[in-house]
C-alpha cells in the first residue's frame, strides 16, 4: 500500500487528499482527507481539519477529526478540536482539548 | 539530508510545498513546490505547480514553471509544458516539451522578461550581396522567459494556480 510520507523539513499549506495512507513529520496547514490511516508524528505540527479512516496522534495537531473508524492520541501527542469517531483511544500522558462524539450513526 | 517525502500515486496536494529535503511525486501537485532538495516526478505523476529546487527530474507531466539551481532533466516519458531554468539541461528522446528555456545562469528567481544577452551580429546572405546585420543587443528569437507558444498566455484563469494558464487544456487533449 502506497504511503505518503510528509518529512519533517517540509511544510505544506494547503490541503491533501486521496487514498493513500499519510504520515506526516513535517508541518501540514489547511487539510487532509483520505480513505485510508493518517498518523501525525512525534515532529508533526498540524493545524488541518482531518477526515479519514484511523487517525494517530503523536505530535501536535490543532482542528477537527472526522474518522470512519478509529482516532489514538499517544501519550505524547497533543490534540486541540473536536473528534467524531465510533472509536476513541487517549492515552495516559496526552493532551486534548475538545468535543468527541462517538455516535457517528452507523 | 536523509528525508525524504513521498507524496504517493493516489494522493494529491494542493497548495503550496516548501521544504529541505527532496521530493517524490507519484501523485499530484497543484499550485507551487520550493525545495532545497531534489525534485523527482515519476511516471504516472503530474504537477500542475511553480517549481523550485536543486535538480528536477521529470519522467512525468509538468504543466507551469520550473527553476533548478543546479539541472533539469526531462527523461523520454516526460510530458512538459513550462517554462525552464536551469544552468544544465538534459532532454531525452522521446519526451514532449512545449515553453521556454532559460540556461543563461543567472541566479534569477523569477525571470519573467530577463535582460536579453548580447547577440552577435549575425551575418546572412541578402539578395543585394550586402550582409545585413542582426541588431546588437536586440535579440533574433523570442525573449527568453516569453513562452513562445501559439496559444494565449493569459495567466487569468482564477482555477488555475500561478503561473499555469490554459496552455494545459491542449496538452490535456494531447494525453
Amino acid at each position: 500500500m502506497a504511503i505518503t510520507h510528509i518529512g519533517s523539513t517540509l511544510v505544506i499549506e494547503g490541503e491533501i487528499s486521496g487514498s493513500d495512507a499519510v504520515v506526516v513529520q513535517g508541518r501540514v496547514k489547511g487539510s487532509i482527507e483520505t480513505s485510508q490511516g493518517v498518523v501525525i508524528e512525534n515532529s508533526a505540527h498540524v493545524e488541518a481539519n482531518l477526515t479519514l479512516d484511523t487517525l494517530e496522534v503523536a505530535g501536535d495537531v490543532k482542528g477537527n477529526v472526522t474518522a470512519a473508524s478509529r482516532v489514538e492520541i499517544k501519550p505524547e501527542g497533543k490534540m486541540v478540536g473536536d473528534i467524531k469517531a465510533p472509536r476513541i483511544l487517549i492515552a495516559d500522558g496526552a493532551h486534548f482539548k475538545g468535543n468527541i462524539d462517538m455516535d457517528v450513526g452507523r | 539530508m536523509a528525508a525524504t517525502t513521498v507524496i504517493a500515486a493516489g494522493s494529491v496536494v494542493r497548495g503550496h510545498l516548501t521544504g529541505q529535503e527532496d521530493l517524490l511525486l507519484q501523485g499530484r501537485v497543484e499550485g507551487s513546490v520550493a525545495l532545497q532538495g531534489n525534485l523527482d516526478i515519476e511516471v504516472d505523476a503530474r504537477a500542475d505547480a511553480t517549481i523550485e529546487a536543486v535538480t528536477v527530474r521529470i519522467q512525468g507531466t509538468v504543466v507551469g514553471r520550473v527553476v533548478a539551481r543546479e539541472g533539469i532533466e526531462l527523461s523520454a516519458s516526460a510530458r512538459v509544458r513550462a517554462d525552464l531554468v536551469a544552468p544544465r539541461l538534459v532532454i531525452a528522446e522521446g519526451a514532449l516539451f512545449a515553453g521556454a528555456i532559460d540556461m543563461s545562469g543567472a541566479p534569477v528567481v523569477r525571470p519573467v522578461f530577463t535582460a536579453p544577452a548580447p547577440v552577435q551580429p549575425v551575418a546572412t546572405a541578402s539578395p543585394t550581396g550586402q550582409p545585413s546585420l542582426a541588431p546588437v543587443g536586440q535579440p533574433s528569437l523570442a525573449p527568453v522567459g516569453q513562452p513562445s507558444l501559439a496559444l494565449g498566455d493569459d495567466d487569468d484563469d482564477p482555477a488555475l494556480p500561478d503561473g499555469v494558464d490554459a496552455k494545459n487544456i491542449a496538452f490535456k487533449k494531447k494525453k
